[in-house]
């Protein structure tokens, strides 16, 4: 229980903040990418395949 | 083959089928160290004295963000805090044993290791030589870790630096996060962890963290007592 809530007290600012500032736009790429990400880790339940999916969601985003 | 012999590699083909797992999650560690700041020797160093992948990665995340060494500490000690409740209940099996061997064996105990060793355990009771299950799961966990940290380390070399690798720790948090949600309280808490981090963000020495971690302590404790039954199905 412990570390679930270290890792998610890591993952929000790492996602929604953006150059110190919250960011809840559409622009946010590393939010969308995360979003998918969870996604991905809820229904695969798979360590590896959301990682996968984490960075190519974002690498694509990124090169929209 | 002694009985010796015989329990120990019962051990070592009991977490064979972890390490499929492990493997690759050593070198991923291996190559996010590098990335987030820290030297080759650090990384491997963390590998061998840490010995806790979940602990491996915040480190790393922490550095990467420059968090004072107390905050690092504290953190990691309360994400190892489920070892305790590991070794309570191996105690059974393992306390009449030499210090020797549980220093040993307290340093090789991990949740990889925990898992088939207590399954064993309960299912085989105590026996003579019954550690020794325990120390070859551990030990082959323990080479495994070594050499695929050892492995992304050089993979992270060889990644040119202009490609940013540091979106994947959180990926790889999440990875580690979402899947162990499945209750409702665990699901509330963990939110309320994440939105307090966001709020308290720009607090000095990423206290936020900490208060976070507590908050999030505290909302999971009130849901549990207020809806026992729903806490303990499971899903």
């Amino acid at each position: 229980m412990f570390h679930q809530l270290f890792l998610s007290a890591i993952i929000f600012p790492e996602l929604f903040i953006q150059n110190g500032e919250l960011n809840f736009q559409f622009t946010n790429i590393r939010l969308l990418a995360g979003v998918i990400a969870i996604v991905t880790a809820w229904f695969s339940r798979n360590t590896l395949i959301t990682i996968i999916i984490g960075m190519v969601a974002l690498f694509i985003l990124g090169s929209l | 083959m002694n009985a010796v012999q015989k329990t120990f590699w019962d051990g070592v083909k009991s977490e064979i089928p972890l390490l499929i797992g492990v493997v690759p999650f050593g070198m991923i560690y291996g190559a996010l160290a590098l990335d987030a700041g820290l030297s080759k020797l650090a990384s491997q160093m963390m590998s061998t004295i840490v010995f806790a992948g979940s602990a491996q990665f915040i480190t790393a995340q922490l550095v990467a963000e420059a968090a004072p060494a107390f905050v690092i500490i504290l953190t990691i000690a309360v994400v190892n805090l489920r070892h305790m409740l590991y070794s309570a209940s191996l105690a059974p099996y393992l306390k009449h044993l030499s210090i020797k061997w549980k220093v040993l064996l307290s340093y090789l105990l991990t949740d990889e290791a925990y898992a088939p060793s207590i399954l064993h355990y309960e299912k085989e009771g105590l026996q003579k030589h019954s550690h020794w299950f325990l120390f070859g799961a551990g030990a082959t966990l323990w080479v495994s870790w070594q050499i695929s940290t050892a492995l992304g380390i050089f993979l992270g070399t060889k990644i040119p630096d202009d490609l940013s690798l540091d979106f994947a720790l959180p990926v790889t948090f999440i990875a580690m996060l979402v899947p162990t949600l499945k209750k409702a309280p665990a699901i509330a808490s963990a939110l309320c962890a994440g939105i307090i981090a966001l709020l308290t963000y720009n607090l000095p020495f990423k206290l936020g963290l900490i208060l976070a971690a507590l908050v999030g302590i505290t909302v999971g404790i009130v849901l549990e007592k207020q809806n026992p039954q729903r806490g303990q199905d499971g899903k």
